[in-house]
């Protein structure tokens, strides 16, 4: 009998313990989506792509995005243009995502060679996005339902005492087998993020810093991402960014895309 | 005095026009391009080079556009020739976008091959081995689209008329027949004779809003998929050949002249992408009611041996992500003269398949291509392969080589002897 009591406390204990650190982790996560929920955002931005005998090659990049959160069930709609280098300026991507984490984000490029849109599949979501070390899905659009997240406990980086939350995805095609992030609390941002491959290796770390508050959100505009595989870097700079200003929803649209930019 | 007076102008004109300069940019590109024929010879068929010069301005609501081409082509001994590939102005507001002056519009979604994307005519100088942005030649139209949400229709009015850029002569010319073999009738026999063909020159039309060409293409987004419709009262770009034939006072005849035209035709056409899971789906489809053709049947000698014959063309593609680092894209492309007759100089039928690999590796710093077009009918092909390497932030070297090959009297087994390899530098600013 006593055995028995035993193991019925210790059960609940363990499904306590695990259920409230499950909903702690989303919770997080949710809080960071929260903080930086906005109608809109215009975000001029420099990468840097650094190879292993440290050559590196720039990109100018401008990127607009709109929350929608429509009855159709568009989530958000996100355009973005190179302007550097020449050869490249122009291209052009719009990426429309959907609230169902089911449904497949719908995905055109734009090809100022071939004066051409082209359809692009919208589940090849972990590919790389033009050279960068930063998948599609890295670059905006994921819904927070597409890994579970828990809370593992709390880490201090750069000498802010941060939350560490693991985040498995549903998809178990998906690139990563988890993702390890740290979060400083009541800034709710990202200050490192570590990618493990499908095999639990270490693939990729993201190091975010020059974290400033842009009317009321606080955005990282320094983003590093060091890709252990190749041997490669990626610094996104942002150089400026506006949020909520007036996008009319004719911008996120192929005739925009083939306008070659928002003037 | 007067060189004075000359120089004061010219001054105040770029002091005025400063404030608008210092708007404009100035982008482009400079551009060596080597390519040698790939047997013992060695020889070269192309040896160019080339500065691009893009100016653009923006201002409210309006944007200026003109790119102008300076080329000088040692192997084919032209002199240095300025060209002025696209002049347009851009007025735009939420709803519509106007462009007007030269420019190219690109409708349809077929690699390598043209089917909707019949706007602009083409430059075949080099067959179809121009760079994309190259084959086709800008014209001056009116290009209107009225835009709301995901929906667009676009008028494009068309004065000027050109048709396809052919040569007739050197490695890439096109090769047409110089004589044609006529039967003659003689008491108990036939005699078949060769009669010189004579062709005179392809005249344009006189430019007028009468005799412009008219297109409307409506896009919409529908289902997942892109979804195009469009109608062209176009002039063919083809020359099809009015033929008279002069006899002697026998009645034998003696020489046949050919005269280009380009007659009109009506054309309706449809395109569609839709992805599916990794794929992405694409079709093409056009429909002449009335498509002009030469013809030898001697029936149609009073109507300038032509016909006019229904023509369908359509595309079926796929595109599938094998994996991070290779696309690869296929398509299936027929062509089909509806109610043949035997005579009709062209094939009832063609049925072409392409098959693209495209790689990125090392950051996109590295991009091998191969594309293979293969006509199932005459059992001719055109093979391409090519690598660019993007050395720095603007610089671009690019080593290809293309086959063709075939019998003679097919589309690309005439060039056949063209089978080349070629280097390209390119700066782009």
């Amino acid at each position: 009998m006593k055995k028995y009591l035993a193991l019925s406390v210790t059960m609940l204990i363990v499904l306590y313990t695990t259920g409230f650190a499950q909903t702690s982790g989303r919770d997080i996560m949710l809080k960071v989506e929260k903080q930086q929920e906005v109608k809109t955002r215009i975000a001029k931005s420099k990468m840097i792509l650094i190879n292993k005998q440290n050559k590196t090659r720039e990109r100018d990049v401008v990127q607009y995005t709109k929350s929608v959160n429509d009855p159709k069930g568009v989530d958000e709609k996100i355009l973005v243009f190179f302007e550097y280098p020449a050869d490249i300026r122009g291209t052009g991507l719009l990426m429309i995502s959907y609230s169902d984490p089911k449904k497949d984000d719908d995905r055109w490029l734009y090809l100022p060679a071939l004066k051409k849109v082209r359809r692009i599949a919208g589940e090849s979501k972990n590919e790389y996005f033009m050279g960068t070390d930063f998948t599609y899905d890295d670059m905006g659009g994921r819904l927070i339902d597409q890994d579970s997240h828990t809370l593992i406990g709390e880490e201090t980086i750069d000498g802010i005492t941060c939350y560490k939350i693991e985040s498995v995805p549903i998809d178990k095609n998906d690139l990563y087998s988890k993702k390890i992030s740290w979060v400083i609390p009541d800034k709710w941002v990202h200050i490192k993020v570590d990618f493990y491959d499908r095999k639990g290796q270490l693939m990729k770390t993201l190091r975010a810093d020059d974290i400033r508050n842009v009317s009321g959100v606080w955005l990282q505009f320094n983003l590093e991402m060091t890709n252990y595989v190749t041997n490669h870097r990626t610094i996104l700079k942002i150089l400026e960014a506006k949020l909520n200003e007036p996008i009319g929803d004719q911008v996120f649209t192929t005739t925009a895309l083939e306008r070659g930019g928002i003037r | 005095m007067k060189r004075a007076a000359i120089w004061i102008t010219v001054l105040s004109i770029i002091c005025i026009a400063y404030p608008a300069w210092a708007q404009m940019t100035f982008r482009g590109f400079i551009l060596n391009q080597d390519m040698f024929r790939a047997n013992e010879s060695l020889d070269a068929m192309l040896i160019r080079n080339r500065l691009r010069l893009n100016a653009e301005i923006y201002g409210e609501n309006v944007a200026a556009f003109a790119s102008l081409d300076v080329t000088n082509d040692i192997a084919d001994t032209t002199t240095t020739i300025p060209n002025l590939r696209d002049a347009y102005i851009d007025i735009y507001n939420k709803w519509l976008d106007l462009r007007i002056g030269k420019q190219q519009v690109v409708w349809g979604k077929t690699d390598g091959y043209f089917i909707n994307d019949i706007v602009n005519p083409l430059d075949l100088s080099y067959f179809l081995l121009q760079d994309f942005e190259d084959i086709r030649m800008a014209t001056t139209m009116l290009n209107a689209r009225l835009h709301y949400g995901y929906h667009s229709l676009e008028i494009l009015v068309i004065p000027e008329f050109k048709p396809i850029n052919l040569k007739f002569e050197g490695d890439w010319g096109y090769k047409r027949p110089t004589v044609m073999t006529i039967p003659i009738p003689y008491p108990g026999q036939i005699i078949y004779r060769d009669i010189p063909l004579y062709y005179a020159e392809d005249k344009p039309p006189q430019i007028s809003l009468k005799k412009a060409e008219y297109a409307l293409k409506l896009n919409t987004f529908l289902l997942g998929s892109d979804l195009s419709l469009m109608y062209l009262k176009i002039r063919e770009d083809r020359p099809v050949y009015f033929t008279q034939m002069l006899f002697d006072t026998s009645g034998i005849p003696l020489q046949v002249n050919l005269t280009p035209t380009h007659p009109w035709q009506n054309f309706f056409g449809l395109n569609f992408s839709k992805p599916v899971g990794v794929f992405v789906f694409r079709g093409e489809g056009g429909y002449y009611p009335e498509r002009h053709f030469n013809t030898q049947n001697q029936s149609y000698l009073t109507k300038g041996m032509i016909v006019a014959k229904p023509f369908t063309q359509f595309m079926l593609g796929a595109d599938y992500q094998l994996s991070s680092a290779l696309d690869i894209s296929v398509q299936g492309i027929n062509e089909r003269i509806l109610d043949y007759e035997s005579g009709i100089q062209a094939d009832e039928n063609v049925f072409i398949g392409t098959l693209m690999l495209r790689g990125h590796f090392v950051n996109e710093t590295l991009s091998p291509l191969f594309l293979i077009l293969y006509n199932f009918e005459d059992k001719s092909s055109l093979m391409r392969t090519s690598v660019d390497w993007n050395y720095a932030d603007n610089f671009t070297i690019t080593a290809g080589a293309d086959f063709l090959s075939g019998i003679s009297d097919t589309i690309f087994g005439m060039y056949d002897a063209n089978d080349n390899f070629y280097l390209k530098v390119k700066y782009s600013f």
